[in-house]
Parts: structure tokens; sequence; C-alpha cells
């Protein structure tokens, strides 16, 4: 029965092979799998979350939310037991603030940049002993594998000397990322991974809530999907698709607020 | 009550001086070495190696003498060596039986095993000998074993043998004739009774067995009869076995002062292959290495590296302590190494077919030794809060891999995540009725637009380390009109502002 059906789909395909091709055959499609950034708006704007085993760069200016939604994704990823590293370039990290959007610290490996073995801390306005060391760590981490999420926070550098690493380390960082499934996200204030990048975002200016009149409340953050790489446009719908968004808006509240 | 059979199997190791300093040695395979003993310049050779002693070399030159062989090496005794050496032998033989006797002599190592009862374990004593030569060969000792009903026919049968076999045993009864042939520098005489003997014209244990017992004994008193029934096989002895503690030890003298790295680690190599090899025989691993580098001006540099799982990877040891002695450098040249061991159960992971993503610990461990050459010892780890109000208290804690159980992210509202300034910022504040109406960060001015405060917190007011500050939240436009939401801090006892953090 079966070789008749394959026959006859093999008969009817090329009959109609000049005006459709490959009629009763489906397109492959290839499944990519994602994480979820734990932000319903944000999950919603990226169809599931953040990709796996890519290169995801989230670019904005100070206040613009980049932090947060970093240790959204990374309360989701190490409360599903996995292991996450966080590579800090100019050693931001508040341990405090992380552990309060739900981070689990023990699983969260963090590699303060910005020392010399032995000497006191690198200055402020010569980032780029620290950028070395940060590039190197990430290449240690990436080649082990295992980790689920590396985030490699630049967010405090100004945009000129993120935009001077070489475009071949982050090709090399793409395609050890995809070799050890990781979730490697940059944190910078302009885009700096260029192709390797599979998916930019670009956070745009906050606004302050103002709902609370004594304490600060928190901030209503905005972002926009600038680049992705890889789109599915295999198959051609017969009607018109909704126009997909690129923006998405969503909105932090104080622990010291308080719920409302 | 029945008297068992007993069977003994000696062990014995001719030249040990020479064979304990050239197992550490690769470099001396195949070359002619002796070993000098006693204060320059008055040393003698103590101990040949076989290639020397086929040039000529004998026991008691001097160095003088020696010099005369160009191609013969020199190295100075190291009892330390000797005993690591022995320490590993006889925890080599020790796998076989727990019954062991130690009889070293001061040039050579010989103990005699107890194997009745191992033969259903490691088959006739033949084999187990062969077993036991290749487990030595293993620690690069070159060793010889007999076996016998007798203690002393053993060490006497043992010491006498010179075939390749390197392996001889007696069967019960024939130990008369298996001895008779051999020469009387196998027993221990004494110089006097060496004489008296050579004035006799006894030259083999044969003839001394054959000498009568009372006459004997009337000329050289009972050391006389104690020498005829070791002769003949057949002197009684009294086993007093003695179980040595399990220690992985190996220790290492140099020739001269070694300060390069590359030179500490090619001997370092050759020692962690010699405890791993014991380590495994007992089918463990090592936990953790203690480095003991005794340095040129009298003090010791001690350093220990203990990776997250137990392992017997020597590649993976040997990176280890490259890089932790690459980070914690000795301060002076080395004379002298010694590697201590902790053994271990091997490390297990059960992996599950749904289990979380993990490194894997072996790989992971090298991984972070790396990372902390290049960032430092204490910037990488597992950020761990302090029970404290102060603001950025927290300490850092070695990172490892635990198995966690995947659970559901607790369903907390979106935060605003703060990112530190380290150290902080000094900024200037303009005031309006004591609260903060602009600054100028990192020479922009921004406007605050609405400000929280002061939080006002102290702390550790008991201690040395009290604190107590002014803290505001502000909300902030740059001068390209974007927002700026920051936390600014004053101490108490100061008027100089700081930036604390930038909300992000």
């Amino acid at each position: 029965m079966k070789p008749a059906a394959a026959a006859l789909r093999l008969q009817i395909e090329s009959a109609l092979a000049d005006r459709i091709p490959s009629a009763l055959t489906p397109a492959q499609r290839a499944i990519r799998p994602v994480a979820s950034t734990g932000v319903a708006e944000v999950d919603t704007l990226l169809a599931g979350g953040l990709p796996v085993g890519t290169i995801t760069e989230m670019t904005g200016p100070e206040s613009s939310g980049r932090t947060s939604l970093a240790y959204s994704f990374l309360a989701k990823t190490t409360h599903a037991g996995n292991v996450a590293a966080w590579i800090d370039v100019t050693d931001a990290l508040d341990p405090e603030s992380a552990a309060a959007a739900g981070v689990e610290l023990s699983q969260l490996l963090w590699v303060r940049c910005g020392t010399v073995a032995g000497h006191s801390r690198m200055h402020r306005s010569k980032p780029w002993p620290r950028i070395e060391q940060g590039l190197r760590v990430a290449d240690l981490l990436l080649q082990a594998g295992g980790f689920r999420a590396i985030v490699l926070d630049m967010a405090s550098l100004d945009a000129e000397y993120p935009s001077r690493v070489p475009l071949a380390t982050w090709f090399r960082y793409r395609a050890a990322a995809e070799r050890t499934q990781t979730c490697l996200l940059l944190l910078t204030q302009h885009p700096c991974a260029k192709s390797s990048a599979e998916l930019l975002l670009r956070f745009h200016s906050a606004t302050a809530r103002s709902s609370e009149a004594t304490v600060f409340a928190g901030v209503e953050y905005a972002l926009e999907v600038e680049r992705r790489r890889f789109t599915d446009t295999s198959v051609i719908p017969m009607r018109k698709p909704p126009r997909s968004t690129h923006m998405g808006a969503w909105r932090s509240r104080a622990v010291w607020a308080g719920p409302r | 009550m029945t008297k068992t059979a007993e069977l003994y199997l000696c062990v014995y190791v001719p030249e040990f001086s020479a064979q304990a300093l050239s197992r550490l040695r690769p470099e001396l395979d195949g070359k002619p070495s002796v070993v000098m003993e006693g204060e320059p310049p008055s040393e003698q050779v103590c101990s040949i190696h076989r290639r020397a002693r086929a040039l000529g070399v004998q026991h008691g030159m001097s160095r003088v003498e020696v010099e005369a062989f160009p191609a013969v090496t020199m190295l100075a005794r190291s009892e330390r060596e000797e005993e690591a050496a022995r320490t590993a032998l006889l925890d080599c033989v020790g796998s076989f039986t727990p019954r062991v006797e130690d009889c070293s002599e001061p040039n050579a190592f010989l103990c005699v095993l107890d194997i009745v009862g191992t033969e259903k374990l490691f088959g006739p004593p033949a084999t187990l000998a062969r077993t036991l030569l290749n487990r030595a060969r293993d620690l690069r000792i070159h060793a010889c074993a007999a076996a016998s009903g007798n203690f002393h026919a053993a060490i006497a049968l043992a010491k006498g043998i010179t075939s390749s076999t390197r392996v001889e045993v007696i069967a019960a009864g024939d130990e008369s004739a298996a001895l008779a042939p051999l020469p009387l520098g196998v027993l221990d005489l004494n110089t006097e009774q060496a004489q008296t003997f050579a004035r006799w014209g006894i030259r083999t244990l044969g003839m001394l067995a054959a000498l009568p017992e009372v006459e004997l004994i009337a000329r050289m008193g009972q050391e006389g009869k104690r020498l005829r029934q070791s002769a003949r096989g057949d002197l009684p002895h009294l086993f007093r076995p003695a179980e040595a503690p399990f220690l992985l030890q190996e220790t290492m003298e140099f020739d001269a002062p070694v300060e390069s790295l590359d030179a500490l680690l090619f001997a370092v190599n050759r020692m962690l292959e010699q405890l791993i090899l014991r380590a495994n025989a007992r089918i463990l691993a090592l936990v953790s290495v203690s480095l003991t580098l005794r340095l040129d001006r009298r003090t010791n540099h001690v350093r220990t590296v203990r990776p997250a799982l137990p392992t017997g990877d020597r590649q993976l040891w040997l990176k280890l302590l490259h890089l932790d002695l690459e980070a914690h450098p000795p301060q002076a040249a080395i004379l002298a190494v010694t590697l201590e061991a902790e053994p271990g159960r091997a490390g297990k992971v059960q992996l599950g077919l749904f289990a979380p993503q993990t490194p894997e610990p072996s790989r992971l461990d090298l991984t972070l030794a790396r990372i902390r050459a290049i960032v430092g010892e204490e910037q990488v780890g597992r950020p761990v809060l302090k029970d404290s109000r102060r603001p950025d208290a927290f300490h850092v804690e070695p990172f490892r891999i635990r198995p966690a159980r995947p659970s559901d992210a607790p369903h907390t509202a979106m935060r605003p995540a703060l990112r530190r300034l380290r150290p902080r910022e000094t900024i200037s504040v303009a005031l309006e009725n004591n609260r903060p109406v602009a600054f100028v960060f990192r020479e922009r001015r921004y406007t605050v637009e609405n400000a929280y405060g002061p939080w006002c917190g102290d702390g550790d007011w008991w201690s040395a380390t009290l604190w107590s500050s002014e803290q505001w939240d502000l909300i902030a436009r740059s001068p390209q009109n974007s927002l700026f939401c920051c936390c600014i801090e004053r101490e108490r006892t100061s008027t100089a502002w700081t930036m604390a953090a930038l909300y992000d």
C-alpha cells in the first residue's frame, strides 16, 4: 500500500511541478528552542523567549531595564536547576537585588573583572584590561560548556569600547554557544556583535512610575526587537498575516512599594 | 593441635638506594649511575646501578676513583626518597597479604610475606610472585622473589637469585638441596665469622650444612648452630607482621636548586603518576594533593589543591597544580618537593535523562582555576548574602555544582535591578530645602524630577566597622532627556555625596 501511495504522490508532484513545487511534501522546519524570560510581555513579543544556543544582545541607555530583564531570565534559568554565569566587566552586580528578583545565587557563578591578581583595582577610565579579562573568561566558560546562560555585562561601559572588540571574537562565541547550547546575553549600550547576534533587543528610555508619592515605586520599560536573524518564512500563507509587533512594554515594581 | 603448613615469599630489592633515586628520574634510564654517601670530599660509593657495575665501578670507591669513569652519573644518597620508595613498596606488597614483615637492610629492601591461603586469590606462589614483581616494576623498582616453607630459606634464596627469571620457588623439604650451591654471603655473617669460614675453606651453604653440629657449636657457640640451621633451611622463626599505614607520599630532593616551574612540574608529574598508581591499586582516587616545597631560604612553601570531585586524572592534577603555582609562585629556589595525597572514593555522578544541563565537575575545576589566574583568587565564586542591613553586604564563596531539583520560579513581580558602583563615585549635588534638585555625575548635569528620601540607616555601632548613612532615590533627566534613576548616598558624618547605585 505504501509504495503505491508514494508512487502516486510522486506522480502528482511531477505533474504540478511547473506550477507548485513539492506540492504534497511539507517543507522542513527547523525547531529552534527558546527559553522564557519570565516576563510575559517579552515572551509574547519573542514568541516564547530568548533563543537557546545563540547570542542575544540587549542594548540601551542606563536605567532602561537591561539588567532587570537579565535578572528575570536568570531567575527562570536557575530555578530550573540550571547553572548560569555572570561575567561582570564593570563589577556592578548587586547580589541583593538579584536575589530579590528571584535568582538562585547558589547556581550563579559570578566573575568580577577589574583586578589584576595580587594588585589593586583598575581605573574606570581605562576599561580595556577589564574588557580583555571579560572576553577571556567568556571564552573559557563557553568552551567548558554546561552553563545554560552566560551574561557578559558591559552595560556600564561607553559604547565606544565594546564596539572595538573584533568581530571574530563574537563569531567564535556564536559557534561555541551553538555547540554548548548556551544562551549568551550581551548587555551593552550600543550593538557590537553585529551579525553574530541572533537577536538584538533595543531598550528605550524608560518612564518612572509615580504611583507612590513617598517612595520610588518602579519603572515602566519599553523594548524593541531590532533584528532577529532567523524568522520562519518558509511557508507562504494564503492570507495576509497579521502584522507582527516589534515593540513591547512591561513594568517593574520595587519591593518596598508593596503589592497593589 | 595440628600445625598448619607455612609458606613465605621473600621480596628482595638489591641496590635499593640507586633504584629509589632513579625511580623518579626518568632521565637516568639506561645510564650508568652510582649513589655516593658521606661528607664531601670523602664520599664513597654505597649503591651501584647495574650498568655502572658492568663498567667496573665497585662499592667503597671514592669520588676521584668514580670520576675515572666519565659516563657514570654520581647522585647523593637521599634517605627521604628511600623512605618514600620503601613505603610505596610495602604498600604494593600489602595489597597481596596483610601479613608482611619488613626485614630491610642498610642498602637493600627486604620483606617477607606470609602467603598461606592466598592460592585461590592469586594462584600458585610462582604466579603470585610474578604478579607482585610486575606491580613493583610499575613503581619502577626491579626486585626478585623467592618462596619457601622456611622464612630464612626464602630470604637466603632471594638474595642468591642470579637468573633472569627473578623468581624461585622451593618445594617443601627441598630447602637444603636448593640452598646448597649458594655462597655464604647470603647469610647474615659478621666479619669474624666470615674470616673463620674462609680459613676453614667453607664457601657455600652446602659445605656449612655438612659440618658436624656439636663440633661447630663447640667452636662458634650458639651462633654457629643458627648459621648451620640457616644453611640447612630449617631455622625456625617467629613471624612478626607489621601493617604499614596507607600513606600516599612522595619526596624528591634535587641535586641543584630548581628555579624554573617547568622543571619542577616535570618532577611533580612523575610523582603524581606514582601516587595515582598506588591509589588505583586500592580502587581509590585522590581527594586532595598537598605540595610542599623546601626552599633555599630554609622555609617551606605549601600549597593544597582540592577539586570538586576525587579524581585519578594525572593531567588534571598537573594542570591544577600548575595554575596554583603560577598564581602563588615560591619566593626562592626549590631544594626538595614533597607530595602528599589524601585518598578517597572516586566520584560517582548519577546522570538523569531529564536532569538539567550542568558543567562537568572536573572540567569546571580546571576552568575555574584558569579564570582565577586571570581575574584573581577572590573574584570568582558564588555570592552569598550576609545577615546585615549594610548596603552591598555579601561575600564570595567557591563555586560548587550542587545537584538541584528543578522548581518553579517563585512568582515575583518584576523588580527594578540595581547596578552598584564599586568604588562609589563622588558627585556634586545641588540642594534646595535640603532636598536634591540637580547633580553632576561623570561630567554631566542631571535634573532631579522626583527625590525620595532621606532613608537613614546605621549599624555595627558596637564594633569598629560602624556605619551610618543617608540615602536618596532620585528620578532624574539627563541632558538628552532620557530617564536616569539612581541611588545617592552620604555618610552622616560627612557632607560629600556619592553615587551608590543605578537602577536599570
